[in-house]
């Protein structure tokens, strides 16, 4: 059984007539989950819409070599296969009769060959592709299911309905890694299917950069040991478990992921891992508040594989009347609560700013600037200066800069969830 | 018990044989420890098993508390064994340590055993709540601290106890050091705890500490006086002059220790002092969770005057508990309390007196 740890970081000590209990669970996969004796199965979904043939042409050629780079990647005997996705969706490799191909020297050169004829054309039907990606997996339902989708434009061509029946069928059967190339993809969509399929969600602004993205995904893809993990909460009689949040690498809401197990149980599926992969999930829990020097647990964290627990942490509340332990400050939960904020306040900062409202744009993006100062999220900040002439990063003074391409915006958007972990120096 | 017994249930030290005097945890001659055996006969434990109760929150059947001792239901503590725990090493030697009612934990500790010649080392300790694992700190200390003074000699004089009340105070603060803890978690400090001790034989008493648990000399006629002077800021400003104890002790400060045995504490320098003891006279150990609320002799004393005379050492420590509960149990409680001079025999059937040994 691959080993995994979960840490709890909480201040437990509560002031009487409190019942929220906050806590940070660090979970980390051993050394030994490792994908050695594990089957994966891989699928792109290649974008090969009219609208790739922009640029003249670079945008396809571009997703066609970044494919080519992709498939290189493939370690042996892994299954895979290559969508073409537009209004419909067409098997590029292999054949549809043959399902899904064993990786080798030979079939990724044949993968290879087909991806460099694949042609762009008509509309973009997203729910299609997911459909299809999903009947192609179920061929090993005991694999690690993990997918690439890229696109450069909105799911314009079946219905909304079409694209959420699609998500529900695909939910759970594959991870799928989504990537929006260019300015004309919509964040939002895109970041709900990546949430749906607990995958990432980027932007390749370039179509020069898709070759290193691509390489750099199935690298990742391929270290994967262990699929279907889960997190599963214990919370007592009486409570509510009020969210569930992954925090690190970034943030990602799961609390309407959970499935009951039992009237006090439910599982959060976490996808795949890798061997030393470490996240931290925010768990926020109310429960009944208790006497001073009651002890009571407010959630048990066990990790599942499975069915087979592998790790467990443990959530306290204590009530006390000494405000110095009601009162402290856990670093881990205070630092996440702060990143929560700063996404947050990018988010409506950037709405603000695409409507027009340019002092809340500045107050937001102002606070932004602060909070990501302040923790040490240096990539944000660099984001965030691309937006926004910083005068004085401490107390988040900024002025917005007369021109903000579009570009830009969706980059700081599509990113604005990232996170970084508690300096734990300071 | 894994610990030998010899003729007239005499035991010996599993490592070198050794005759172990009853009570003791821990071999005179070689330090070993003497195992399972505490509590010792005559002693004991009156701790419930709480295993199989039902939850005292939602009254779920106890089947349910999980294997980290919560209640499956509604995610309640079992209550621990160290949350009251007895030690009546016979009528006149006995300690009670209590979690009280306010705190979630007991981080208290006692440690008691009888020497050669009626007399008895007890040691209370006072985990200190803002730091990390001050319950392990407490009983790491006390443990240590007994298994050094029972080390030495039978016929030591006072010269000799309070040097081996030094050591053992020392080798407390080693033991407290050797306590791992996370040093990240910098709102919580390095695990803590206050000490004192008592080597009373006949005749005298030996008393040692660190912090604000107290002892006390309870003479024969009911009266109290105090052995030890706290390390808080109340009785250093009492004792620089500046305010009336009560003054002191009304001041938000009163309660703040300015010395303790951890990792940064100040110089330990542990003050030392020895006491005579008259016939009758009794010595009496406590933490703050019983003091809080009978803070002068007087009151301590008035206390006492209300147990018949003829009351065993664990009856007093009891009612001693009982009451601070009474009065609201606002940090955990120990007593611990000797009477030299009183023969062990007189409730402990299965224990011989300690002379024949």
């Amino acid at each position: 059984m691959p080993s995994f740890t979960a840490q709890v970081f909480q201040n437990e000590y509560l002031p009487e007539r409190d019942g929220t209990v906050d806590a940070v669970v660090t979970v980390t996969a051993g050394e030994d989950v490792t994908p050695a004796a594990t089957e994966a199965v891989e699928i792109l979904i290649l974008d090969r819409s009219g609208s790739m043939n922009e640029e003249g042409g670079a945008k396809i050629r571009a997703a066609r070599e970044a494919a080519c780079a992709a498939i290189d990647q493939l370690r042996d005997d892994v299954w895979f296969a290559v969508l073409g996705g537009n209004t419909t969706t067409e098997l590029v490799y292999p054949d549809l009769s043959e399902g899904l191909a064993r990786s080798s020297r030979v079939t990724r050169e044949q993968a290879q060959r087909r991806i460099k004829r694949v042609q762009a054309e008509e509309g973009t039907a997203i729910g299609g592709w997911l459909l299809t990606a999903g009947g192609l997996f179920a061929q090993r339902p005991a694999a690690i299911h993990h997918a690439i989708l890229l696109t450069d434009g909105k799911n314009q061509h079946e219905s909304a309905q079409d694209l959420d029946a699609a998500l529900a069928r695909c939910a759970g059967v594959f991870q799928c890694d989504c990537r929006g190339l260019g300015a004309d993809w919509n964040v939002a969509e895109l970041r709900r299917i990546a949430s749906t399929l607990l995958g990432s969600v980027d932007i390749i602004p370039h179509p020069s950069q898709m070759e290193q993205e691509f390489r750099s995904l199935i690298e990742a893809a391929m270290q994967k040991g262990v699929a279907a993990v889960s997190l599963r909460l214990w919370a007592p009689q009486g409570s509510k478990v009020e969210f569930v949040k992954q925090v690190s690498p970034n943030i990602e809401d799961l609390t309407g992921k959970a499935v009951p197990v039992n009237a006090l149980t439910g599982d959060v599926p976490l996808g795949s891992w890798s061997a030393g992969e470490s996240r931290d999930y925010h768990v926020q829990v109310t429960i009944p508040p208790g006497n001073v020097g009651d002890e009571r647990l407010a959630a048990r964290v066990m990790l599942m594989l499975g069915d087979q627990q592998v790790s467990a942490g443990l959530v306290k509340a204590i009530w006390t009347d000494d405000e110095r332990l009601s009162t402290r400050i856990n670093r881990e939960v205070a630092h996440y609560t702060g990143q929560a904020e700063l996404a947050e306040a990018i988010a409506d900062g950037l709405a603000a700013h695409e409507a027009g409202d340019e002092r809340t744009a500045t107050v937001r993006l102002g606070r932004a600037v602060q909070l990501a100062h302040e923790s040490g999220n240096d990539d944000t900040v660099q984001l965030l200066r691309q937006v926004v002439d910083v005068d004085d990063a401490e107390s988040g003074t900024v002025r917005l800069k007369p021109n903000v391409d579009k570009l830009t915006a969706m980059t700081l958007d599509t990113r604005s969830t990232r996170t970084v972990r508690v300096n734990k120096g300071s | 018990m894994s610990t030998a017994t010899g003729i007239d249930g005499a035991r010996t030290c599993p490592a070198c044989a050794e005759p172990a005097p009853v009570g003791a945890l821990f071999c005179e001659a070689c330090g070993a420890a003497l195992g399972d055996a505490a509590p010792m006969a005559g002693s004991s434990d009156r701790t419930p098993d709480s295993a199989l109760a039902p939850c005292p929150g939602c009254g779920a059947p106890g089947e349910v508390m999980d294997a980290d001792g919560y209640c499956s239901q509604c995610g309640l503590r079992r209550p621990a064994s160290r949350d009251h725990e007895e030690r009546e090493i016979d009528s006149a030697l006995a300690g009670v340590t209590d979690r009280g009612i306010r705190h979630h934990r007991n981080e208290d500790a006692q440690a008691l055993a009888r020497r050669a010649e009626g007399g008895a080392v007890l040691v209370v300790c006072d985990g200190v709540s803002t730091t990390q694992r001050p319950d392990d700190a407490s009983q790491a200390a006390a443990d240590v601290a007994l298994a050094t003074l029972l080390a030495a000699p039978a016929d030591a004089d006072s010269t000799v106890l309070e040097a081996a009340t030094r050591t053992a105070i020392s080798a407390a603060q080693d033991a407290v050091l050797a306590i791992t803890f996370d040093r990240t978690l910098v709102s919580l400090g390095p695990p803590s705890c206050t000490i004192v001790t008592a080597v009373v034989r006949s005749g005298g008493v030996t008393v040692g500490w660190v912090g604000d648990s107290r002892a006390y000399r309870v003479h024969a006629d009911g009266a109290v006086t105090a052995l030890s002077v706290d390390h808080s800021w109340a009785a250093e400003e009492v004792a620089g002059g500046t305010m009336s104890e009560l003054e002191a002790q009304q001041d938000p400060r009163a309660h703040v220790i300015t010395r303790w045995l951890g990792a940064d504490a100040p110089k330990l320098d542990p003050p030392v002092v020895t006491a005579g003891l008259d016939a009758g006279d009794r010595v009496l150990l406590c933490s703050d969770g019983l003091w809080n609320y009978a803070d002068t002799p007087e009151a301590l004393s008035k206390l006492i005057a209300q147990q018949t005379a003829s009351a065993g050492a664990g009856d007093l420590a009891r009612t001693l508990v009982t009451y601070a509960r009474d009065c609201g149990g606002h940090d955990n409680i120990t007593v611990a309390i000797c009477d030299p001079l009183s023969p062990t025999a007189s409730s402990a059937p299965s224990a011989p007196p300690e002379e024949t040994a």
